[in-house]
């Protein structure tokens, strides 16, 4: 019976004080953020800052005009010196840039126009060539017609050279004769006859 | 009593055991979050791999290299504000909107503005314009092998982008999307108060400092939110110490929000009179090299994204873009988002960047491999 009271006991409860200061503190950080922001967003504010800000810049500018005099005679350079230098190697080199966007553009002219040639050359190229064809068909007809006939020309004189010498032959064939017809003579000719030594 | 902040334990001494252990998990937290703060290094940022495509006095133009397949023929180029590190669009590994575009399949390049120096001072908005952002979207052209871009400006980069379109027409710009862009400068809040007051008067600030220092430039932003920005900084830390939750991102957070550039002197004159104390843009007024810059000539499909907790550009500032650009297509979107939430953050990467990249993958050409 006493244990079954024990366990019936109610729960043991407290404050915890970190998670209560978590929550305080972010809920006020929220607030006052938002209190804060409200008090920026004001003109006073605005005209209080200027004025800190106005009198920081009168001194600035007192302080930079005192340093540049003195530094005008000083050995040192200044900022001002140092910065003329950068000034003149960063104008230096939007000459170098310069030249070479000018550069990258005229090579991409150039090859923009050598493409555009290109493609109206292949373009004007084939009524060129068809119009050429048209033009020289019948020529080439003709001296086809002529290389034909010139071969049929070689072919009579060809045949007429060979009739020709078959002419030119005709005349040995009758010597030819008259030699086969007085055999006998010639045998019968007398040859001379050495005298015998006497 | 709200029951988060009571303890209940069966007996009184499993109370006190409770109550001795947070007390040992608080020093823990306190001690870790003071080595934090004084001795951890700050994470490496901006890690997407990229090759240098060209550089001008200190700025670089970045082409990122890609593991996927690229599927679109129309590059993008990435504008930020002169205030800011390039890390801020590329901040680390998972959070990052480079990455993402790359990952999509898209050909990504980063106008890296660099620090500017004493040297710099006398640069004005005409020169940005004209001899920075014009060569590198030319380059960018030329380098993606397209005949159009597209433009992200972020913050003040989408204010230049603006201008280089409205002065530019090629490389044809084909898509330009705002992240947090201001256009029209009416009611500008906390700034519209601060600029406008009769005493402060930009001539005698760029006189003086001739280059305005970072130091400056972060006063006037984190002045906005002073309690967020200063106290809030460290207090968050301490409670995500404290929920053991990871400090990598806060660390990345705290260095970009740390992490500001020297403003030129000229621009900063520039900045303040023509744009915030004039409102010239709108009224078609700002004149660069004599040349005027009439909004109503862009022509480029727009993407106006904004952060409705944005107290830097406030939404209807980008907003303006839409009634004042010349083009068909044009889209907004709201974000529940801070000026930074647009491209840091997990609603950013879950949220914004696929918005983004589905609307410029709609409105760009395929990438068809030259044989």
């Amino acid at each position: 019976m006493e244990e079954e009271l024990e366990n019936k006991q109610p729960q043991k409860s407290m404050l915890d004080p970190y998670k209560m200061w978590k929550k305080l503190y972010f809920s006020a950080e929220e607030t006052l953020s938002s209190a804060v922001r409200k008090s920026v967003n004001t003109g006073e504010f605005a005209n209080g800052i200027d004025f800190i800000l106005n009198s920081y810049l009168q001194y600035l500018k007192m302080q930079n005009d005192y340093l540049s005099s003195y530094m005008k005679d000083s050995p040192f350079a200044s900022k001002h010196d140092v910065a003329r230098v950068a000034e003149l190697v960063v104008s230096l080199e939007n000459k170098l840039d310069s030249l070479e966007g000018d550069f990258g553009e005229k090579l991409t002219d150039v090859d923009n126009n050598t493409n555009l040639i290109a493609e109206q050359l292949a373009k004007q190229q084939e009524p060129t060539a068809k119009a050429l064809s048209t033009a020289l068909s019948p020529t080439m007809t003709a001296l086809k017609d002529i290389s034909h006939r010139v071969s049929d020309l070689e072919i009579l004189i060809n045949k007429l050279d060979a009739k020709l010498t078959d002419v030119n032959q005709l005349p040995n064939l009758d010597a030819k004769k008259k030699k086969t017809a007085s055999p006998v003579s010639k045998v019968q000719k007398p040859t001379p006859k050495t005298k015998p030594t006497e | 009593m709200d029951d988060d902040i009571m303890l209940h334990k069966d007996s009184a001494f499993q109370l006190g055991e409770s109550l001795a252990k947070t007390s040992e998990h608080w020093m823990h937290t306190t001690a870790r979050w003071m080595e934090v703060l004084a001795y951890d290094h700050k994470p490496p940022t901006g890690l997407s791999p990229k090759e240098l495509l060209w550089r001008k006095n200190k700025s670089k133009l970045y082409h990122y290299h890609a593991n996927t397949e690229r599927k679109y023929r129309t590059p993008v180029l990435l504008i930020y504000a002169l205030i800011n590190k390039a890390y801020v669009l590329d901040l680390t590994p998972g959070f990052s909107l480079v990455e993402h575009l790359v990952n999509e399949g898209f050909d990504v390049y980063m106008l890296d503005w660099g620090e500017f120096e004493w040297e710099d001072r006398e640069l004005t908005y005409a020169d940005f314009v004209y001899d920075y952002i014009a060569p590198s979207v030319k380059r960018v052209a030329r380098s993606a092998q397209s005949p159009d871009v597209s433009i992200i400006g972020y913050c003040m980069g989408g204010t230049m982008s603006t201008m280089y379109a409205a002065l530019f027409d090629k490389p044809i710009l084909k898509n330009l999307v705002y992240l947090a862009a201001p256009i029209d400068f009416t009611n500008a809040g906390t700034y519209d108060v601060w600029l406008k007051a009769q005493g402060y008067d930009p001539d005698r600030i760029a006189d003086a400092m001739e280059l305005i220092p970072k130091s400056f430039v972060d006063w006037g932003n984190q002045m906005l939110n002073p309690m967020a920005n200063y106290l809030g900084t460290y207090t968050r830390l301490w409670k995500t110490i404290e929920e053991d939750k990871s400090v990598h991102f806060w660390k990345v957070l705290n260095k970009w929000a740390k992490d500001n550039v020297n403003f030129p002197g000229a621009a900063y004159r520039d900045w303040i009179r023509d744009f915030y104390q004039g409102n010239k843009l709108v009224k078609n007024q700002v004149i660069l090299r004599g040349k005027r810059v009439q909004l109503q000539r862009i022509k480029a499909n727009l993407l106006a994204l904004v952060g409705l907790r944005d107290h830097i550009a406030l939404p209807h500032q980008t907003a303006a873009a839409l009634t004042y650009l010349g083009g068909n297509d044009k889209t907004y979107l709201e974000f529940p988002v801070g000026h930074g939430g647009l491209v840091l953050g997990e609603t950013a990467r879950d949220k914004v960047f696929p918005v983004l990249s589905s609307w410029l993958a709609e409105r760009s050409d395929p990438w068809i491999e030259e044989e």
